[in-house]
């Protein structure tokens, strides 16, 4: 801000001593002008006057001569002078004046407002200079006016720009100082926060408007790392617990070669298990849900997923139950290839899958699989509790959670993890719901189509 | 990884636990519910037809590298592997 005060500044001084130059150059280059304008005139009317005076008759050469204006307090003077230069005769001069006067030839100069012009005449042995002087009513009048006229108009300038800088000022500058100090309020712990849009108008208003998409996209990806962490602790504390569980009860009393192998293959297999995990939760911090991450994409097939992730939500949760249709497999299997990462993928379905669930009195899920014709849709659908209807439009919010789920467990981030990991593979997800009827989730995913 | 004709199959888990039941018994008639049980599990409520659809992505698969028909329908009974000259 202090350096685009200072470029406002610099063009505003670089704009008045243009000005004020531009008016000296005029003022000088016309003043030039009118005086040797001035001169000519008065040259014409001395030769005039010093064929008068000098051989007491009218020359008529040229008749416009006779009639020539009479200038402004114009007189006729003629000087007698020896040849020690000592005025022996004067009619009408100043002498004040005499040493301005070139005694050879002839003189042009200006005593105040009055200007002269003389010349030297030599006749039967004598010296004399003739002259006229008159006030340059131009220069005294028609100049002041322009000279007085420029000022004011300089003056004018100046204020005009003074006030265009401060409207400028108020109208530009104090709204983006406003919009600094609003970007300056929003921080990490209050990313929700946005520019008040409708304050600006033109390009800040656009301006207000990309940051704040800016911000919608800065506070998903911040979300995003902030679910990671909930969802790895989560994720990653069921098979935790098992393998200490496992592992307590082996060693509360002694047991038989038998019982401790058996203990150790279960520890194995919910390590494995963890491990599965960890990594899939890895790569979903590597890649983001951002659509750019998608060199490590690859074809998988959807079915195959579907099944895996079914088989991880029944490990980790004995009670739950899902029926599976796959009777709209199409005849093809190209048709079930998606470009992604099976991992996150898994992820994302198990997470909407035991979401069902668990939010149903008999947990049990519905999946159904099938193809269209650029496409794969998966239809997960529970009846359960279902989703009040005006607190659907909150349910990508990270940590949101509806208000009839107080009696399940949760954090919130399940459905928003999922729907961010279908967006990554240029999918849709959407939720419709009836309140104590059930909710369905629609999975639409583009199929793989080799380059 | 499985290979036929020395080319990759390219199978998903489920098919290859499909050519593997199959290919540790030749000539056994599988039934469909013997291998729903056998691949899925009791535990998995999938639909009977599943068992076509995925004999038949195995079989289009082998048949993409080999001339040799080696999964047969028997009608009425389920499928069975086996090479014929």
């Amino acid at each position: 801000m202090k350096n685009y005060n200072k470029t406002l500044y610099a063009l505003i001084t670089i704009l008045v001593v243009y000005t004020v130059s531009f008016v000296a150059f005029i003022m000088y280059s016309i003043t030039n002008f009118a005086f040797s304008d001035f001169y000519k005139r008065l040259d014409l009317r001395r030769n005039l006057a010093a064929e008068q005076l000098l051989n007491g008759k009218q020359v008529q050469t040229d008749w416009s001569l006779t009639y020539l204006e009479e200038l402004n307090g114009q007189q006729e003077f003629i000087v007698e002078f020896d040849d020690k230069l000592k005025i022996i005769d004067n009619k009408g001069f100043n002498t004040a004046l005499w040493e301005k006067v070139n005694k050879e030839g002839e003189t042009n100069f200006k005593e105040g407002n009055t200007f002269y012009s003389t010349k030297f005449y030599q006749l039967e042995d004598k010296s004399y200079i003739v002259g006229v002087s008159a006030e340059n009513y131009f220069y005294t009048h028609h100049l002041r006016y322009l000279q007085n006229l420029l000022l004011i108009a300089l003056v004018l300038g100046l204020l005009f720009v003074i006030v265009i800088s401060l409207l400028v000022k108020r109208s530009f500058i104090k709204p983006i100082t406003g919009l600094i100090n609003e970007v300056k309020k929003i921080g990490s712990e209050n990313l929700y926060l946005r520019l008040s849009e409708e304050k600006y108008k033109g390009v800040l208003h656009k301006l207000a408007n990309t940051f704040n998409r800016m911000l919608n996209r800065v506070e998903t990806s911040f979300e995003t790392q902030k679910n990671f962490i909930s969802n790895a602790s989560h994720e990653l504390n069921t098979p935790l617990t098992s393998i200490i569980g496992i592992a307590d009860l082996s060693l509360s009393k002694d047991r038989t070669v038998d019982e401790y192998k058996q203990a150790m293959q279960k520890i194995i297999d919910a390590a494995e298990n963890l491990e599965k995990k960890t990594n899939a939760l890895l790569l979903l911090a590597r890649t983001g849900y951002e659509k750019d991450n998608k060199l490590n994409f690859k074809p998988v097939r959807i079915d195959q997923i579907i099944m895996d992730a079914e088989m991880t939500v029944k490990a980790i949760h004995e009670r739950f139950y899902i029926k599976t249709d796959f009777s709209m497999l199409p005849d093809d299997s190209m048709k079930l290839k998606v470009n992604g990462l099976a991992p996150l993928l898994q992820l994302a379905i198990s997470n909407i899958v035991s979401n069902a669930c668990k939010y149903s009195s008999d947990h049990t899920a519905y999946v159904a699989l099938g193809t269209f014709e650029h496409g794969i849709l998966i239809l997960i659908r529970d009846e359960g509790i279902g989703i009040p209807e005006q607190e659907l439009s909150y349910i990508y919010d990270p940590y949101f959670r509806a208000s009839n789920t107080q009696h399940f467990s949760g954090y919130g981030i399940g459905l928003p993890l999922a729907r961010n990991i279908i967006k990554m593979h240029d999918g849709k997800l959407s939720v419709t719901s009836a309140l104590g009827k059930g909710t369905t989730v629609r999975i639409e995913l583009p199929t793989y189509t080799p380059v | 990884m499985a290979y036929a004709n020395g080319q990759e199959l390219n199978l998903t888990a489920t098919e290859y636990r499909l050519l593997m039941l199959f290919v540790q018994s030749p000539q056994k008639v599988f039934q469909r519910s013997e291998l729903l049980d056998k691949i899925w599990g009791i535990s998995f409520d999938i639909g009977s037809n599943v068992v076509d659809v995925y004999v038949n992505y195995l079989r289009k698969k082998i048949e993409k590298v080999t001339p040799i028909k080696a999964i047969h329908t028997v009608i009425g009974m389920g499928y069975v592997l086996k090479i014929e000259d």
